[in-house]
């Protein structure tokens, strides 16, 4: 990995952490969905569409975070763009970190999940879900992943002389 | 070279729009030391972020070597700033989350990729000692007073080893003694072939100049001097 690339990680750190924390927390609720409706636990449907409309509004509020994050490195963006990196070229260092915070944190939402599931189901229900399972993460990492590219792009739109007035 | 021909560049403040350059013609020859003059608000700072390519002027042109700056991509002007440029903006802008030394990293990686870091190290030791700065190293810019950052901007600009200097109000925040360094640092670079342009308040840095134009209310009024 670039030493660029691992300065950037270093110092963000506090930003990603708490998506890191939202993204655990969204890939925990997602996997409770899956299994609650494969399991049949959802007894009706009032309950069932409760709890998928609270991980969208959650997910939308991921988003949101998303969105305040990457527009607090407008001023950085611009300061590199300044220095001569290209506007693809620090992108996709910013890119990369979002990749490892979103790959990362959907992994631990599965572990804290199974472990969850482990504990307080005897049954161990989750050997019998199917493979499809883990096609909803691929769904939530492509849609976190393609909102924090658009934000980026949306962030970074402005001439690097703009950018870099946008000092926090 | 950097020719600069009939720039006007306009910007909107609020609801106004503000013609800042409004028709600069000018050159800047290889190995030049160059400063722009001029009250608060001529317009100086602005062109030198068009020269840097980080502002596109409204009519004219701007070509450094072969490149018209207005006609290239914006990827192509940031490889030109990378490979051309050590630039040093008003505010000493510095990326705040990084350290002084990782702002230095950034910016000599951007001109010296694949290049073996012992470069990187041996620059950097010979600017710091030149500037006085090895304490500030592994300090946030944003816990630096005014003088200090703006010495951390100078050696960021410094440490590429690119051929041309941009410097805006480079001695600003600092106190005598620390603008002696500079002077001095610009003169040894320059004698070195480095292409200076600076834009500046402080005539005694101007002076060292071997052209000064002087910039007033968008408009360069006056060559002062040439040697």
């Amino acid at each position: 990995m670039s030493k660029v690339l691992l300065i950037l990680i270093n110092r963000t750190k506090l930003n990603s952490f708490f998506l890191l924390l939202l993204y655990i927390t969204a890939a925990f609720q997602l996997s409770l969905y899956y299994f609650f409706k494969v399991s049949g636990d959802y007894h009706n449907i009032l309950l069932e569409t409760g709890h998928l409309t609270a991980i969208i509004g959650f997910f939308i509020g991921i988003a949101g975070v998303q969105f305040i994050i990457t527009k607090t490195h407008a001023y950085d963006m611009g300061n590199l763009e300044m220095l001569g990196y290209s506007r693809p070229a620090y992108m996709i260092y910013y890119i990369a970190v979002s990749f490892i915070l979103i790959i990362v944190g959907t992994l631990f939402g599965l572990l804290a999940f199974y472990i969850f599931e482990n504990i307080f189901n005897s049954q161990n229900t989750i050997s019998k879900i199917d493979f499809s399972y883990f096609k909803i993460f691929k769904n939530m990492l492509l849609l976190f992943l393609t909102a924090s590219t658009l934000f980026y792009l949306f962030h970074s739109r402005k001439d690097p002389m703009l950018l870099v007035k946008e000092r926090q | 070279m950097i020719r600069i021909n009939d720039v006007q560049i306009s910007y909107k403040d609020k609801n106004d729009i503000v013609n800042a350059v409004k028709g600069v013609s000018f050159d800047i020859n290889e190995g030049e030391y160059l400063a722009l003059i001029g009250p608060a608000g001529s317009g100086k700072s602005t062109l030198l972020a068009a020269i840097a390519g980080m502002l596109i002027p409204d009519k004219g042109d701007i070509v450094i070597n072969k490149y018209k700056l207005k006609k290239i991509s914006r990827t192509k002007r940031a490889l030109v700033r990378a490979r051309q440029y050590g630039i040093i903006l008003q505010f000493s802008e510095m990326v705040n989350r990084f350290t002084v030394a990782e702002n230095l990293y950034f910016s000599w990686y951007a001109a010296n990729r694949g290049v073996s870091e012992t470069d990187f190290h041996d620059r950097l030791n010979r600017l710091t000692d030149r500037l006085d700065m090895k304490n500030l190293l592994d300090s946030f810019p944003a816990k630096l007073s005014g003088g200090q950052m703006q010495k951390a901007a100078i050696a960021r600009a410094f440490i590429k080893n690119s051929p041309i200097i941009l410097a805006d109000e480079p001695s600003g925040d600092l106190d005598p003694a620390n603008i002696e360094k500079v002077k001095e640092l610009f003169l040894e670079e320059n004698a070195e072939g480095k292409t200076i342009f600076l834009v500046t308040h402080d005539m005694k840095l101007a002076f060292d100049a071997k052209t000064i134009y002087e910039m007033k209310d968008g408009r360069l009024c006056d060559l002062i001097k040439h040697d």
